[in-house]
């Protein structure tokens, strides 16, 4: 019988919790998603190690940007980070690079996703206007 | 022969004689002249007379035959007359119906036509206005995209690292 997805979630971040995981542990994983075909169930598994990890106080943020981010705004991000979870023990932020935003910052993190960039505005103008001439 | 009853009947000075005609030969030519009577009566008058009453009977019969003839034809060219008027006046009709059925048929066809002309004309009117409308959505629709795209290349220009830096402050001040 498989193990679901969560059960696998849970030992992950069991074991990533405590700094224990290993290189070798991880090829075992990825070795074991290839064989059983669930590779589709990937991007699943990790959110729920996540959102388990942000219980656990561990906060993992993905931050993508056109410029790139000065640790001033890295510290107003782990300040906004720690209003959605106030019993965070650690917030890490991983920065990329996203020219196609032309502004702001899109954060990524628990399973959740906070887009406060330009392209994202300028896309809920078009569909707005869209929509209002579809009404029309 | 006819001689001999004159000179029996003897002088011719006295009676009829005195006449200066004699008896005995006017009585013989009485005779005679009964005796011939008689003999054409019995044989050339009476057939003589048959043959005309016959002829006679027969011109009569050809004459009214003749009259009967032309009373028939008078009739029969006044049935003949009658009949032509009679169909004149039924082709009369017969014409003057069919004129008016033509003209009702072209009439029903004409409004026919008009009719389908109409429904063509509103429908094609529809679907123009369907078409524009269609049209002008998605001109609209490109308008926007164009904006938006023409909006994105302005901004891209004017957003540096340190404006960038300003609106990504003020947008998670926002989320306070």
């Amino acid at each position: 019988m498989k193990p679901s997805r969560h059960k696998i979630a849970r030992y992950i971040s069991s074991q990533s919790l405590d700094g224990k995981i290993s290189k070798k542990q991880i090829k075992e994983f990825a070795a074991y998603l290839i064989d059983n075909g669930r590779t589709n169930e990937l991007t699943s598994i990790l959110r729920d190690v996540d959102e388990i990890w942000a219980e656990h106080g561990v906060i993992e943020v993905q931050t993508y940007s056109a410029h790139k981010l000065s640790s001033e705004l890295r510290s107003e991000i782990k300040r906004i980070i720690k209003k959605y979870y106030p019993h965070a023990k650690r917030i890490e932020i991983y920065e990329q690079a996203e020219p196609s935003l032309i502004g702001g910052v899109r954060l990524e993190f628990a399973n959740q996703q906070l887009d406060l960039s330009i392209k994202s505005e300028l896309e809920i103008f078009k569909q707005a206007a869209m929509a209002g001439q579809d009404q029309t | 022969m006819f001689l001999l009853p004159v000179r029996f009947f003897g002088d011719s000075s006295n009676g009829i004689g005195a006449l200066g005609i004699n008896a005995g030969d006017f009585a013989i030519q009485l005779v005679s002249f009964i005796l011939v009577f008689l003999v054409l009566r019995q044989w050339a008058f009476k057939p003589i007379v048959k043959v005309l009453r016959d002829r006679r009977k027969l011109i009569d019969e050809g004459v009214k035959l003749g009259l009967d003839m032309e009373k028939e034809k008078a009739e029969l060219d006044k049935n003949v007359s009658d009949k032509l008027h009679q169909a004149r006046s039924q082709a009369d009709q017969i014409v003057v119906s069919a004129e008016q059925q033509a003209r009702q048929v072209v009439q029903a066809t004409q409004a026919t036509a008009k009719a389908k002309a109409d429904s063509i004309i509103l429908a094609a009117n529809e679907r123009i206005k369907v078409d524009t409308a269609k049209a002008r959505i998605r001109l609209e629709k490109d308008l926007v995209g164009l904006i938006s795209e023409a909006t994105e290349a302005i901004i891209g220009e004017k957003v540096d690292e340190k404006k960038d830096a300003a609106l990504i402050r003020k947008a998670l001040k926002g989320q306070d």
